[in-house]
């Protein structure tokens, strides 16, 4: 409900504003209508502290009426004689249509009456095409031609020959001997429906068909251009009469001595001698006075002498240098209704309230505003969010056919009244028909603007756009078409019709070649992201292969299908992470399950022992009891064994040991292990033979899993190898793979039993030489020697060549500093 | 005659330790957990204790830290636990030995011979100008003997040059070479393994189990070095 008011208040506030505006524009912008004319005028801000006879409305209004007095006046004196309207007066038409220049002293013309020429040209000018002969051309036209001679033919003082011809008696005629240059044919001729002054046509007066069809023309320009003056005339002069007008002029104009004079006050139409005409036009109230001749200039409004020149250049053929003008508006009384009172009208109707009444629309605007801003507020509550499925274009579409009934409306109601938008924007009902039309245009704009807000809030203008619709239909398409096509299809039409692209731009042009630059670009663009975003997935693929399984591609960065590949390495990269960490668990759980079943081993293996042993101490006759009892004895020993192995192999695999690296020489170390060795060595029947080639070979290493390591290998020779033989170690100094010194330690023996398995097989758990397994030892001591080794970053080999049994361990050599 | 305390939940254990130390002519108390076996402590006259680590009610170490409020008899501890950080949590509360399950019944006694002979023998020992010593191990260069919780030990002269420069040099590790040059005066010109057979000798003569000595140690890949106890 609240909502619903507010917009209604918004649609009243708008519909003030545009009823206000209109009303102070319109008033600005005001139509006055002439006599021939509407004229718009504009109210000027400068104009508020002014009275209206000293606004430029007034001021506009009466430069108008200056412009129109000088045409009519003009006009008055081609047709009037003494100030009234003479049929009977004698027009020269070529001095008529020359009016603007100089004639010749002596020229060919045709004079008729006023009355003539304006009936003639009421009925039209009809010409008739004749072939002539020669003889016919003699017979038809005169064989004189008639010249015409000014007898004062002045040209200073603004004078020119058409205001010479109006003098009565000037003009003389005379005839020269022509027709010398006959010709027949085909000739135009004019169909005489009046006669000269004279009673003459004009084939009497010229002699040749040059001459007759330039008279022709002059008559018909001359009839023409006086009908309609003529016709102006007729409207100029009723509009300016002293009753109708509040103009008031006084014009008059002397030629070579005649005076004549034009005016709407009728008192001053007779005799004036003695008469100050000036001062009774002051009086009138507004006034301007003008006398060329004199120089003299004189107003109290605002149009400049230079205007009223300019105006008066219009007529330069009516009005010489000797002409006095007073044109004066009756502004004291105001007698009658015409344009002078209709801008008096406007401007006090208008001037005094347009800045309030903008100000008043602006203060409007800004609640308009702060009503729509606190109506936008409410959108968010719940209930509003209703037109979610509603398209967005047909939302703006909605509002926009709301926005066009009044427009609509209004060009039609236009068309019926038949007036102009000018006109038609300055009847009195306009700012009503305004206001009302912005209300209906304002339903449909806010229909728009909460539309798109409530979408805005939803985050879902594109969402919701039809656009957006037809765009995932046309990329549906064209995936469906492109992504199931094979690759060569993908690849060669996009790039095919790229091309294709291309050259048609080419041949468009420079505009054409533009565009396909800004493509190219584009595309460039497009083709560069696209590596880009390669290359960061190909980035993250190599880490994962290099064992950062934790690697990710930032999806955010990445575009389109990128995307789904980037997905994919992602769930690889976790994959391997997860199946990782579950290996390490399992390993782990695997240690700690080993250790504790060894510890619960451990105790009754305890008990097992002892008393195996307390037996053996026992004096036991029977040798049998004394062979099983020893049997025990090397089982449970075994069985120590195994488990206290069991339980260094499952801590070394699961990672479960520490490793401190120090500085060791390897050399002392093996001499050591040897010493420690010594009896077992001998008890084989074997000889250690060591050589290493230099007393000290320094490593960085675990020294006690070292020892460990030594300790496994050296045992497995003492207990696998062939009595009686040499066991070689040997050590030096080797460069690795990777460019490094390395200290490398081997350790040969002839086995005592065959090898038939493989080297590797030899570290796997619970693998031995001899498969049978019958012999003391785990199984596990190489797979800890192993494990060891690799554990302190050493490198770990066994070799096997017939009954050669050797294993090789390298470390990186460390600079001998001591 | 001395009384030792065995202390574990294992009746058979117990027994089996029993009957060899009666062989030893050491009379043995019995208890089957920690709070019995600090009852047996305070009410007997106990010169030594093997206590168990994982027992019921009171566990070895508690009854352990217990028992040091008001005694100082030596402890053996016996552990199926044979992980160093065991053995280096039970040395430091207090105890004098570890030994690891399964154990060899003779190491077992010879240590509780050897830590009752010293706990006896303790604060009787004459200084003298010329006798070096190391926790139970006494080198007596006037007479030219070497003495291991009071016990002699018969050791070859070369093998007495050996463990006396260790024992007068306690705590410096020296390496095979360096120890060859102080017994033979002489530069080593090829190193072998002569001097590191002498000292598995000498370990198997003064350690109870010399695979794990408690003062002639090696350091791997350095040398050798007698233990400052």
């Amino acid at each position: 409900m609240k909502r619903i008011t507010f917009k209604i208040l918004q649609h009243l506030l708008m519909a003030f504003i545009a009823f206000g505006l209109t009303f102070a524009f319109a008033g600005t912008s005001i139509v006055i209508s002439t006599a021939r004319n509407d004229y718009s005028y504009n109210l000027y801000e400068s104009d508020r502290n002014r009275t209206y006879e000293d606004s430029y409305l007034f001021n506009n209004i009466f430069g108008n009426n200056l412009s129109d007095v000088f045409k009519l006046v003009a006009e008055r004196t081609q047709l009037e004689t003494a100030g009234e309207y003479d049929g009977d007066k004698v027009v020269d038409v070529t001095a008529f249509v020359n009016r603007g220049t100089t004639l010749p002293g002596d020229y060919i013309t045709a004079k008729y009456s006023l009355s003539d020429l304006l009936k003639w040209s009421q009925s039209g000018f009809q010409y008739e095409k004749r072939n002539f002969s020669e003889t016919d051309t003699a017979n038809f036209l005169s064989h004189y031609t008639t010249y015409t001679h000014l007898d004062n033919n002045l040209v200073s003082g603004g004078m020119n020959s058409y205001l010479s011809s109006q003098l009565d008696n000037n003009s003389s005629t005379f005839t020269i001997s022509g027709n010398s240059s006959t010709a027949g044919g085909e000739h135009t001729v004019l169909i005489s429906r009046y006669q000269t002054i004279d009673g003459k046509n004009v084939e009497d007066i010229v002699s040749n068909w040059e001459e007759y069809n330039t008279l022709c023309s002059y008559i018909e320009e001359a009839a023409n251009t006086l009908a309609n003056s003529f016709e102006d005339y007729g409207t100029l002069i009723p509009y300016y009469s002293y009753q109708n007008s509040n103009l008031r002029y006084y014009i008059t104009r002397t030629i070579n001595g005649r005076t004549d004079v034009y005016t709407n006050v009728d008192s001053l139409k007779g005799e004036t001698t003695g008469v100050d005409i000036k001062s009774i036009f002051m009086e009138y109230g507004k006034y301007m006075y003008y006398c060329p001749y004199d120089l003299e200039y004189d107003t109290n409004t605002r149009i400049s002498e230079s205007v009223v020149r300019s105006l008066i250049k219009n007529y330069s053929y009516a009005y010489p240098d000797q002409i006095k003008v007073y044109v004066a508006v009756d502004t004291v009384n105001y007698p009658c209704t015409d344009d002078f009172t209709q801008g008096k009208q406007s401007f006090s109707k208008y001037m005094p309230y347009r800045t309030q009444l903008i100000i008043l629309c602006a203060f409007a605007g800004i609640i308009y505003i702060v009503l729509m801003t606190i109506n936008l507020k409410l959108v968010n509550a719940p209930e509003t969010v209703t037109k979610k499925n509603k398209y967005t274009e047909g939302i703006v579409l909605w509002g926009l056919l709301i926005m066009a009934i009044p427009v609509i409306v209004n060009m039609i109601i236009i068309m019926l009244m038949n007036t102009g938008i000018a006109k038609y924007t300055q009847l009195k009902a306009f700012p009503f028909i305004a206001g009302l039309s912005l209300f209906v245009a304002d339903i449909g704009f806010l229909e728009i603007i909460f539309g798109l807000y409530s979408k805005a809030k939803n985050k879902s203008i594109w969402k919701d756009s039809f656009v957006r619709k037809i765009a995932l239909f046309s990329k549906n398409i064209i995936v469906n078409t492109t992504d199931n096509g094979n690759v060569i299809i993908r690849t060669w039409i996009p790039y095919v019709a790229f091309l294709a692209l291309n050259i048609l731009l080419l041949k468009l042009g420079l505009s054409g070649m533009i565009i396909a630059i800004f493509i190219d670009i584009l595309v460039g663009i497009y083709l560069y992201r696209q590596n880009m975003d390669r290359e960061k997935i190909i980035h993250v693929i190599e880490n994962i292969k290099n064992g950062d399984v934790k690697a990710k591609v930032d999806i955010s960065e990445l575009h389109s299908d990128n995307i789904a590949l980037a997905d994919a390495v992602n769930s690889i990269g976790e994959g391997i992470d997860e199946a990782v960490n579950v290996s390490m668990k399992d390993e782990k759980l695997k240690a700690d399950l080993i250790t504790n079943v060894s510890h619960d081993i451990k105790t009754p293996l305890t008990s097992i022992i002892n008393y195996v042993d307390l037996m053996k101490r026992e004096d036991i006759d029977n040798e049998r009891v004394k062979e099983y009892l020893n049997i025990l004895d090397i089982k449970s020993q075994k069985l120590k064994q195994l488990t206290e192995d069991l339980v260094e192999v499952s801590k070394i695999s699961s990672g479960n040991i520490s490793i401190t690296l120090t500085r060791i020489n390897f050399v002392e170390l093996v001499n050591q292990t040897i010493g420690e060795f010594y009896e077992k060595f001998e008890k084989s029947s074997l000889q250690p033979i060591f050589k290493p080639e230099m007393d000290v070979m320094v490593i960085n290493a675990d020294a006690r899993h070292l020892w460990r390591v030594l300790e496994n290998l050296v045992n497995n020779v003492c207990k696998y190898a062939l009595s009686g033989t040499r066991v070689y170690m040997d050590m030096r100094l080797a460069d690795g793979k990777d460019g490094n010194k390395k200290v490398v330690f081997s350790i040969k023996n002839i086995s005592a039993s065959e090898l038939n398995i493989d080297a590797e097989e030899l570290t796997e758990r619970f693998i031995r030489g001899d498969q049978s397994r019958t012999t003391e030892g785990s199984g596990l001591g190489l797979s800890i020697a192993k494990n060891l080794t690799v554990a302190q970053g050493g490198d770990f080999e066994i070799k096997l060549d017939g009954d050669l049994f050797k294993v090789i361990i390298s470390f990186d050599a460390l600079e001998r500093t001591e | 005659m001395e009384n030792v305390l065995v202390c574990d939940d294992d009746k058979e254990i117990v027994e089996a330790i029993e009957i060899y130390l009666e062989q030893e002519g050491i009379r043995v108390y019995k208890a089957y957990d920690g709070e019995e076996g600090l009852e047996k402590l305070r009410s007997c006259k106990i010169q030594l204790a093997i206590v168990d680590i994982m027992m019921p009610k009171l566990d070895g170490i508690h009854m352990v830290k217990e028992l040091r409020k008001f005694s100082t008899i030596p402890v053996i501890f016996l552990s199926a636990k044979s992980e160093d950080a065991d053995k280096i949590l039970g040395l430091n509360i207090g105890a004098d030995d570890y030994v690891t399950k399964p154990f060899n019944p003779l190491e077992l006694v010879a240590r509780v011979k050897s830590n009752l002979r010293r706990y006896m023998a303790l604060g009787s020992r004459e200084e003298n100008e010329n006798i070096y010593s190391t926790g139970g191990l006494v080198i007596d260069d006037n007479s030219k003997e070497c003495f291991v919780d009071g016990a002699p030990v018969r050791l070859t002269p070369i093998e007495y040059s050996i463990i006396s420069f260790l024992v007068k040099n306690k705590g410096k590790v020296f390496s095979i070479n360096q120890i060859y040059e102080k017994i033979w005066r002489d530069s080593a010109v090829r190193v072998d393994n002569t001097i590191s057979v002498h000292i598995r000798h000498i370990r198997e003569k003064i350690e109870i189990n010399p695979k794990d000595p408690k003062y002639l140690k090696v350091v791997w890949g350095v040398g050798y070095k007698i233990e400052d106890i």
